[in-house]
């Protein structure tokens, strides 16, 4: 499974002094600016900030798809920086979900085919009595022999997010998942996520600017130039604008 | 990973389609070469051993041994155990009729029934020495019919002899023109001949017969048993159509050759347009290795099933080509290694072809998953690009050289080594052009702006799309001027050799008076004359025919030295020969004695002097009348007019030949009928070939125009909201289309045409001077027809693209 049992007792997901520039002089720009974190197992946190803030470059940095200028990202106690494509490869394949706006799922195949294909991608066979409780707490049950194009909007998103939990990984990185649902299909994926995290243990990262979504989140981490501007615990929706406010004020 | 490889290929099978395609055509013409050469060789093996049918035991008689005596086959029939002899006779006549006269071929036919290895369609076996019978094509081209009477003409000797039969030999391939008459031992009475086929009785295997023989037989005569001596007679017939085969073999693999490039081009379009899915891919998972195996794997079934397809219409294509040919008279013969051979190589194209793309798939980022897509771009200068332009810098050298010093294997070597840098390079050369040609268009408003900023922004694919019309449109270029400039070469060499178009010369006496007046009919001779002749004695050439031509007839052979009556000894043409034998050079001032009295001349070598097919010497018409007084006239001379169809006035001579068998016809048109018939049966082939390599281009324009439509959906569809119409959609492709044919087509001409000259130059070599002649019309056809794959390929996407609804624009993809 690639995980070590000193991993289980430190921090899923750890950062420490994570920066990212891009070009050189007068053009150079840092999107990430000195981030330091710490999430334990079974935590959901929401990172939010403006556009330009550095949301999306801090994910792809936790999630090990691009590499820090400066900085480590550690997941279960493994350092990132250590590995090569593959062994990322095999981070993302075994230790990683994805659940993001659009363009989730792979048009030719089918629900279930693609619920599965990180296990077909390892070349391992799929746990049934783990998928059967996924697909069915997620709803898919009467779905599973149709193409993306034949679901709705909020079907292919429950698609997606049972795809991320089936390898059973350490962290789910969700960058606005509900950014092209209505809001019940939007609440209702929220509320997969949040019982991933008590239920499962699973430890989710999801990037908004909806401060109803933020609002399922244990904590809120405010980004701005970069930089971790604040945090909110246990937020509300209110709580979460009234951050908001203060940190662009 | 294979099932979704699959699901891939059956979720959107056209776009693959042109892969199957290009495919299909590329195998089919590897297959349809094997079928064809394995089946025409069984044929020719048939033919080959079929006079032999019959027969259980040959003998031969060793032609550089003294001759054993007409009556050698006796020795055979009088072994113990042969039941029945017959001797094996072929000569070369020929053959005269009313109409015309041809070279015939006369064997002999056995007058024992259970020696004979064909039968009759018609009428009776040849008895006696005046009989013959003929095969249905002989028949049939020499105008016969059983019953008629011809005559038969060797070594001066006349015969007459009736056609009484007509013989049914099953099949005949294309061995050439010649007739063939068969006729009864008698007709060959009193020669020895060269084989004698025999049957053994009962109780005597071939073997033992043949050991019999062997023991017994004087030496010069070989004794072999039928069946081994019908497999040497098929190799040797065989041996012939190896280079068929291995020409057959280079196009076919140049149709393979472009085939890879427009499945590349393909593969290379569907991953950029996956270019999402595939990070996607990569972000749940996948590695390096399985995103390039998935595009492997894709092109592996696809190449599969082409190379499936292509293989049985190829078995279908081959056969048929045979019967075509008639050489397929043994049936269908397929070589399953041959057809394995050609279904691995199908596949191993398509895998090859998709390997770079795949390999540009594994490279996909898995951040580009969560990126909108980028657009593909241009060909950037590598150093591959840098040794491809080297390689055909060094290649065009080396070929070039090898042409001007005669050295063939190095001008084929260096002619490879360019066409493969030329290839290398070509795409990076392609990409800039139409990037220049796109950025002209974009000075114009509206159609033309948007055709050039779309030929812009993906140069590469157009690039490859180009190349594969460069490569077919070059070669057959280069095919056409190599055929032109050898037609002109044989014809200046001709021009050369032989002064005048047309001669004919009876041995005795003169020419006859009805007969000039024939010749003097043919349509397309200039200038027409039977100048005086007269047998003399020139002191140092001995006996020898003396002919003196009119100053225009000199002017029209180009010989100068004799139309011109300039101050000093009179001009006298003679061959090469007879001025080494005479001891002097062209312009030389000689004394000779003409039939005893010394006559100072000034001489000349020239082909005029050979033209009658034996060397006569040639003076000014009134010098002969001094030098020997007289009326004869034993030649006649004819130069056709330019451009007059050398076809037609060939036939017309043999006619006038057939008509009057004592002359014997020589000139410049038997010989140049031959070669440039033979020269222009090699071209007809080798283009229809190449057009399997032009078929496939066209599918390579098309589906590069297509998929890029597909690509566009979204950006068409904002275009036709914005108040871009139908037509102005359909232009916008047609530009498109017409730039990388144009393109294409430029540059296939511009490499082909000095291609074709150095090719020929090679060939050639240093017997005869090269004459340049550039097939002008033949280089607009080709023009033409790039145009017209331009147009024919913006049909389909075209009607696609006029599909798009403008709200298609403003949904989420």
């Amino acid at each position: 499974m690639g995980t070590t049992d000193g991993g289980r007792h430190g921090p899923a997901l750890e950062a420490v002094g994570l920066v990212k520039g891009f070009g050189t002089g007068e053009a150079a720009v840092t999107a990430v600016a000195g981030v330091d974190l710490a999430l334990d197992r079974g935590e959901f946190v929401a990172v939010m900030g403006p556009s330009g803030s550095g949301k999306s470059t801090l994910m792809n940095l936790l999630a090990g798809l691009d590499t820090p200028t400066s900085g480590r990202v550690l997941i279960e106690g493994t350092d990132l920086s250590g590995l090569d494509d593959r062994g990322l490869t095999r981070l993302r394949r075994e230790r990683i979900g994805f659940v993001f706006q659009a363009f989730n799922l792979v048009p030719t195949l089918t629900a279930e085919q693609n619920i599965l294909l990180p296990l077909a991608l390892a070349g391992r066979r799929p746990d049934r009595a783990l998928l059967e409780d996924l697909v069915e707490s997620l709803g898919l049950g009467d779905r599973l022999r149709h193409r993306p194009a034949e679901l709705s909007g909020g079907q292919q998103q429950r698609v997606a997010v049972a795809r991320a939990l089936v390898t059973g990984p350490a962290v789910v990185f969700a960058d606005e998942p509900t950014g092209a649902l209505d809001v019940a299909a939007g609440r209702g994926l929220l509320e997969r996520l949040r019982d991933a995290a008590d239920r499962q243990g699973r430890t989710v990262v999801m990037v908004t600017h909806d401060p109803v979504a933020a609002a399922f989140a244990d904590r809120v981490l405010l980004l701005s130039d970069g930089a971790l501007h604040g945090v909110v615990e246990r937020p509300t929706a209110d709580t979460v604008l009234a951050a908001m406010a203060r940190a662009e004020a | 990973m294979f099932a979704h490889a699959l699901s891939g290929i059956t979720a959107r099978p056209a776009r693959l389609a042109a892969v199957l395609a290009a495919i299909v055509l590329g195998t089919l013409f590897l297959a349809a070469t094997a079928v064809f050469t394995a089946t025409s060789a069984a044929g020719m093996r048939l033919v080959a051993a079929a006079p032999l049918t019959a027969a259980d035991v040959i003998v031969d008689r060793d032609p550089d041994a003294p001759d054993p005596g007409a009556d050698w086959p006796a020795h055979v029939a009088g072994h113990p155990g042969v039941t029945a002899t017959a001797p094996v006779h072929a000569a070369t006549v020929e053959l005269v009729t009313g109409e015309a006269r041809a070279t015939t071929n006369v064997y002999s036919v056995s007058d024992r029934p259970e020696l004979r290895w064909f039968e009759l369609s018609e009428g009776v076996w040849p008895t006696g020495a005046g009989e013959v019978v003929a095969d249905g094509p002989t028949l049939e081209s020499a105008g016969l019919a059983v019953g008629d009477t011809v005559r038969l003409l060797a070594d001066g000797e006349e015969a007459e002899v009736t056609v009484v039969g007509a013989a049914d030999l099953g099949f005949r391939p294309l061995t050439g023109v010649v007739y063939r008459l068969y006729a009864s031992e008698d007709f060959f009475a009193g020669e020895s001949p060269q084989s004698v086929t025999a049957r053994v009785g009962a109780g005597t295997s071939p073997e033992e017969a043949v050991a019999g023989l062997t023991a017994s037989l004087p030496g010069g005569l070989h004794a072999m048993t039928a069946r081994e001596q019908a497999g040497l007679a098929a190799d040797r017939f065989a041996g012939g159509s190896r280079q068929l085969e291995l020409i057959m073999l280079v196009f076919a693999l140049i149709a393979l050759l472009s085939a890879s490039l427009v499945i590349t081009n393909t593969f290379t379009i569907l991953v950029s347009q996956r270019r999402r899915e595939t990070a996607l891919l990569r972000l749940v998972g996948a590695d390096r290795s399985q995103v390039r195996n998935l595009v492997l794997a894709e092109a592996l079934v696809v190449g599969s099933v082409g190379s499936a397809l292509g293989v049985a219409a190829g078995v279908g294509v081959g056969y048929a080509g045979a019967s075509l040919a008639g050489l397929a008279g043994d049936g269908l013969h397929v070589g399953v290694p041959a057809l394995a051979g050609s279904f691995l190589a199908g596949v191993a194209a398509t895998l090859c072809a998709a390997w770079f793309p795949a390999r540009g798939a594994a490279s996909t980022a898995p951040v580009e998953a969560l990126r909108s897509a980028s657009l593909p771009g241009g060909v950037r200068f590598r150093a591959v690009h840098g040794a491809g332009l080297a390689l055909a810098v060094l290649g065009t050298a080396g070929t070039v050289f090898g042409a001007w010093a005669d050295d063939l294997p190095a001008a084929i070597a260096g002619g490879s080594l360019g066409a493969v840098g030329l290839l290398v390079f070509l795409r990076y050369a392609l990409s800039r052009l139409i990037r220049a040609a796109g950025g002209l268009l974009l000075r114009r408003r509206g159609v033309p702006e948007l055709a050039g900023a779309n030929l812009r922004r993906a140069t590469g694919r157009s690039a490859t799309a180009a190349l594969t019309l460069v490569l077919g449109l070059g070669l057959i270029t280069a095919l056409l001027t190599a055929a032109e400039t050898g037609r002109a070469t044989i014809d200046g060499d001709l021009d050369a050799r032989f002064p005048v178009d047309v001669s004919a010369r009876v041995d005795e006496g003169s020419v006859d008076p009805g007969t000039v007046d024939l010749i003097r009919g043919i349509d397309g001779l200039a200038l027409v004359e039977a100048p005086r002749t007269a047998r003399v004695e020139i002191a140092g050439l001995g006996g020898t025919t003396l002919v003196g031509v009119s100053p225009e007839m000199a002017r029209a052979a180009g010989s100068a030295a004799v139309a011109q009556d300039g101050p000093g000894p009179p001009a006298l043409l003679v061959s090469a020969d007879q001025a080494r034998a005479l001891g002097a050079a062209t312009g030389d001032t000689v004394d000779l004695a003409v039939d005893g009295r010394p006559h100072p001349f000034t001489l000349h070598v020239s082909a005029l002097a050979t033209v009658s097919g034996s060397p006569g010497p040639v003076v000014r018409e009134e010098v002969l009348d001094s030098l020997a007084p007289g009326g004869e006239r034993g030649v006649v001379w004819g130069v056709a007019a330019d451009g007059a169809d050398t076809d037609a006035l060939a036939g017309r001579m043999a006619r006038i030949a057939g008509a009057d068998p004592r002359i014997a016809v020589n000139g410049a048109l038997a010989e140049r009928g031959d070669l440039t018939g033979v020269l222009d049966v090699l071209v007809g082939l080798a283009l229809a070939m190449l057009l399997v390599t032009v078929v496939i281009s066209g599918l390579g324009v098309a589906n590069t125009l297509g998929l890029s439509v597909l690509e566009r959906t979204r950006e068409l569809a904002l275009l036709r909201a914005l108040g871009l119409t139908r037509g102005g959609l359909r232009a916008t492709l047609a530009v498109e289309a017409a730039v990388i044919a144009a393109v294409g087509a430029l540059l296939g001409l511009l490499i082909g045409v000095p291609y074709g000259l150095v090719g020929v130059k090679a060939v050639i070599g240093g017997t005869a001077p090269l004459v340049v002649a550039v097939p002008w019309s033949g280089t607009a056809l080709v023009l033409a027809a790039a145009l017209l794959i331009g147009i024919a390929a913006t049909l389909l996407p075209g009607r696609r693209a006029a599909r798009i609804a403008p709200a298609q624009g403003l949904g989420v993809d």
